[in-house]
């Protein structure tokens, strides 16, 4: 650790930037510890007053604060990301359906189909009509399962958010 | 009591298997203090939380520093600063830890206070200045310890003088005298060569001598 006696004398050198990186951090380390080098200095130039000589202090209140503040700023991200992810599954699944349905269709054998044996009428199940009563939502778009439940779709088709509401009138008491 | 009633030694016996700890989260935050930066980064990137955390809390005094000598204002630095780790949060699978965590941090604090930096001079722009004054009153206002005081008596003054300064160029000087980074780190962290390094610092340091002329005419005392 340099003593003061050699300080003064290299301080202009300081100011300038013109000392070898050691003896700068030696010089430097001396001023952290010393208030009157530290004010010789900044008379020497005033451009020493800026420079910073210890570690910045940061309040443990204020280092906590700034964490939480990340936390709550972390928690946002992780559920868009979340919910970005949710997105391309869907799509993904749509694409899948949609190429099946074209396979299915390609792989057909084209021409005239044998006649199939038909049902006597009271065999036929008739499709459940949907249930569209006053319980369906508004802007609801109500679709018919095989089991007979409705299920209701906001934003058929669309982004987020989607919110599907399912009535199974079979689980009536 | 008959003796068909007697427990047997290993009956009587209690079930005492021995316990082991399978995780805490107390042991895990000293065992998380005493790694590398590098290392903690690692850890996050593979979802540690507590590892995150302790980054966070062990660079919180190096990120608002810098932010707060770029940005000139306690608040916003802090506000910085979250923005920071945050970004670092999201960065972390582009970190490579053969590198140093500490200038990738650096990188990272120092292009966010210098965006911060250029947004605030537009808005000062726009709004006249009456920003900044409401600000200055606000930070007048707060009960300040002697230190800090002085401490932001000093700040406001290089505030003030460094206004001149282009965001680069205040970035240089900060790096170099507060945070006493060298010249290579500097080039490092702000994407340049060591030689514009070394201009940036020559014009910041010309510019502030002039600008603390003209403020502070007695406060600069020529050198004989």
């Amino acid at each position: 650790m340099a003593d003061c006696r050699g300080i003064a004398s290299r301080l202009p050198a300081l100011a300038e930037d013109s000392l070898p990186e050691a003896e700068r951090r030696e010089i430097r380390g001396h001023l952290a510890s010393c208030a009157e080098c530290r004010r010789a200095a900044v008379e020497s130039d005033a451009l020493l007053a800026f420079s910073r000589f210890g570690p910045e202090e940061v309040s443990e209140a204020e280092a906590a604060r700034i964490l939480d503040g990340v936390r709550h700023a972390v928690s946002l991200r992780r559920s868009e990301a979340r919910l970005k992810g949710r997105a391309p599954a869907r799509s993904l699944g749509k694409v899948a359906a949609a190429a099946a349905a074209l396979a299915a269709v390609l792989l057909l054998p084209a021409g005239p189909r044998p006649a199939q044996p038909q049902a006597p009428a009271s065999a036929q199940i008739a499709a459940p009509e949907p249930v569209v009563g006053p319980i369906a939502p508004a802007g609801a778009m109500p679709a018919a399962t095989d089991s007979g439940a409705t299920v209701y779709d906001w934003n058929p088709g669309g982004d987020e958010p989607r919110v599907v509401w399912i009535v199974d009138r079979s689980l009536d008491i | 009591m008959s003796d068909k009633d007697d427990p047997t030694p290993d009956e009587a016996a209690p079930y005492n298997p021995p316990m082991e700890l399978v995780y805490s989260q107390s042991r895990h935050r000293q065992e998380s203090a005493e790694l590398t930066d590098s290392d903690l980064a690692v850890l996050a990137r593979g979802g540690d939380s507590v590892a995150f955390e302790t980054l966070v809390l062990r660079k919180t005094p190096a990120v608002v520093s810098v932010a707060r000598r770029i940005v000139g204002d306690a608040e916003d630095a802090r506000d910085v600063a979250q923005m920071v780790f945050v970004r670092v949060w999201g960065e972390l699978h582009r970190y490579d830890e053969t590198y140093s965590f500490n200038t990738w941090l650096y990188r990272i604090a120092t292009n966010l206070s210098i965006d911060f930096l250029r947004s605030a001079r537009s808005r000062a722009r726009a709004h006249g200045g009456t920003l900044h004054l409401v600000r200055r009153r606000e930070e007048l206002s707060g009960d300040e310890t002697e230190r800090a005081a002085e401490e932001g008596q000093m700040a406001r003054l290089f505030a003030d003088a460094s206004r001149h300064l282009s965001a680069k160029q205040k970035a240089a000087f900060v790096l170099r005298e507060m945070e006493d980074k060298d010249t290579a780190e500097i080039a490092e962290i702000l994407g340049c060569g060591e030689s514009t390094v070394r201009n940036h610092l020559f014009n910041a340091r010309r510019a502030l001598r002039r600008e603390i002329e003209r403020l502070y005419p007695g406060f600069l005392r020529r050198r004989s």
